[in-house]
Parts: C-alpha cells; structure tokens; sequence
C-alpha cells in the first residue's frame, strides 16, 4: 500500500513518469483516491498559511480602529476601579476628619501640668501622659550627680 | 395666712441657695493619697513589686527601665484648699503638696514641690568648720503646677536615691462625693 501511495505522491508532486500508474491506482482504489484527496488539502492549506496578509495605506485608519475597539473595554474597566477607589479615599478622609474634630480631648488623662522646673544643676525635668492616661512629671538628672 | 405660707415658701428657696453658696465659699477638703517607691533595675525577669503596691502596677507600666519598685512611704491624709501639707519621703526627701483651688467639679489645681536635705558644709563665720546645724538645710528640687483629675492617680519621678531613682504617686479627690460629678 505505502508503494502505490509514493507512487501518487511523486506524480503529484510533479513527476510525469508515475502518471500512468498513479491515475490508474486513483481510479481502481478508493483508498489512493483518498490520500490524493488528502494531499490535495494539505497543498492548499499550506498554500494559505505561506500567502501573506498585507496592509494597504488606505487599510491602516479601519486596521487602528480594530486595535481601539479592542483596548477600549479594557480602559472602561480600570476607570471604574479608579472611581471606586477614589470614592473610597474620599469616604475615608472625611471619616477620619470628622472623627479627629469630633473626638473630645481625651478624659481619661489623669492632670494637666501647667508649670514645671527644677533648681538641679544640668537636670532638666519634663512630662508626658502615659498611654493609660497616666501624667508623669519626670526629673532628668546627669549621671553621676546627686540627686 | 398667706404671709405665714408666704414667708414658709422663701425660707424653703432661700436655705437650699445659703448653703450652695456657702459650699462654694469653702470648697470641701481634699483626700491626698501617696506612694513613694523606689524603683531599680535589678535583671529580673518579670517586674516585681512590693506586696502592698502590686496596684500601682499600671501607673508605672511606662517606666520600662526598673524592673523592682519598693514602697518607701505610703500616705493618706486630708488638706484644705490653700493649706500645704509636708509629707517626708525618706531621710533626705520631703513633698510639700498644697491644693491652690478647685478647677472644675472634678479637677483639682495644686502645687507640687520636693525638697531635699542638703548637708551643711560651708564654714561658720566663727571658723568652727564642717558641724552640722541643728535645723537640717533643705533645697526645692523639683516644683510643679498641675490640675489633676479627681481619683486619678498621676506620678511625680526621677529624683535619686542612694540606689535607684523616686516615684511619688499622687492620687487627690475631692472629699465631698457630691463634688466628684
């Protein structure tokens, strides 16, 4: 069998010798009728495959609109996340602004100092409030000096 | 009749307003509660504290370089406003705590001042040198003015000691709970 298809294949790829023998293996067998047909398919495809596709100056405005309509979806969609996002950030701030403004000074703060000092050479004394609320007045001293 | 009813009518507006307004005159006096620790740093691994001040445990939580407080003196006592009371700490310390007036319904403006004990070295004019004086010398190392809120303790520190540093916890409140909101 694979002699008798050769045979088809040399005659169709162009050799007049086989040409007796290959139309008559095409006309008494259906199955080298069929690779003929095969072979037939195959020559075209790659024949469209090799044919090269080019595009005309007058082509190229229809082709770039091709390529727009294409991309355009695309921005539609960040442009509706960078609006949620925005509108978000937005929400946020005003969220965190008023709760700044609204937020009463903290109650839980335990004094206020109003006037501090020390008569302790090099000392030098402060106060802050703890995170519990707690005001502590603290007397930094030099090392080695006393007190 | 109507005089009598009359008369009985402002007696009862009229008492109630006397004594507010004497109350105000005289605001009531203030509680003062202190605790002097001394506090240290000894490479414990876990702060420790005396049995009796284990509640100042959260007033102290910020002071993360001692690890082991002892109480040195604890203090109850009752000051009225524009009276200083003396409160000695150790043998060197003293705290002078006055309540200058009462802020608000529950705050309370006060002056905090610690003294120290200095040892008299100059000469004596008759060139008798280095005696102590009987009436031991003292020097304000620290003052402070403060408004503190009634109940609230807040916390005087730093000062040295022969080992380790002084914390004075100071709690006042108001003595008439009527006044504490």
């Amino acid at each position: 069998m694979n002699r008798n298809f050769k045979t088809i294949e040399r005659w169709f790829d162009g050799d007049a010798s086989s040409e007796t023998a290959a139309k008559a293996l095409v006309a008494s067998d259906p199955r080298c009728a069929a690779h003929l047909e095969t072979l037939k398919t195959l020559r075209k495809g790659a024949q469209e495959i090799a044919h090269r596709h080019t595009i005309e100056p007058a082509q190229f405005p229809a082709f770039m609109e091709g390529i727009r309509e294409r991309l355009e979806p695309t921005r539609r969609h960040y442009r509706g996340v960078l609006t949620v996002a925005s509108a978000i950030a937005a929400s946020l701030i005003a969220a965190i602004s008023i709760f700044i403004i609204a937020t009463p000074a903290p109650e839980n703060v335990s004094a206020e100092v109003e006037q501090v000092n020390t008569s302790i050479e090099g000392a030098e004394v402060g106060y802050y409030n703890t995170e519990n609320g707690t005001m502590t007045v603290w007397v930094e001293i030099p090392e080695g000096d006393l007190p | 009749m109507t005089f009598a009813a009359l008369a009985t009518t402002a007696t009862l507006i009229l008492t109630p307003l006397a004594a507010q307004e004497a109350s105000e005159a005289r605001p009531a006096p203030v509680h003062v509660s202190l605790i002097a620790v001394q506090a240290t740093y000894r490479g414990h691994q876990e702060r420790k504290f005396d049995d009796s001040i284990v509640s100042i445990r959260e007033t102290v939580e910020d002071l993360k370089q001692f690890d082991d407080f002892r109480k040195l003196r604890e203090a109850k006592t009752v000051v009225t406003y524009g009276e200083e009371t003396k409160i000695p700490l150790d043998s060197r310390y003293t705290l002078f705590l006055k309540p200058i007036e009462q802020a608000s319904h529950d705050r309370i403006r006060c002056d905090v001042r610690v003294h120290m004990r200095v040892e008299e070295q100059e000469k004596k004019p008759d060139g008798a040198s280095g005696e102590q004086s009987a009436e031991p010398k003292y020097k304000e190392v620290l003052r402070c003015t403060l408004v503190a809120v009634s109940e609230k303790p807040f916390k005087v520190g730093g000062l040295k000691l022969d080992e380790g540093q002084l914390v004075l916890i100071l709690t006042l409140r108001n003595a008439d709970p009527a006044n504490n909101g």
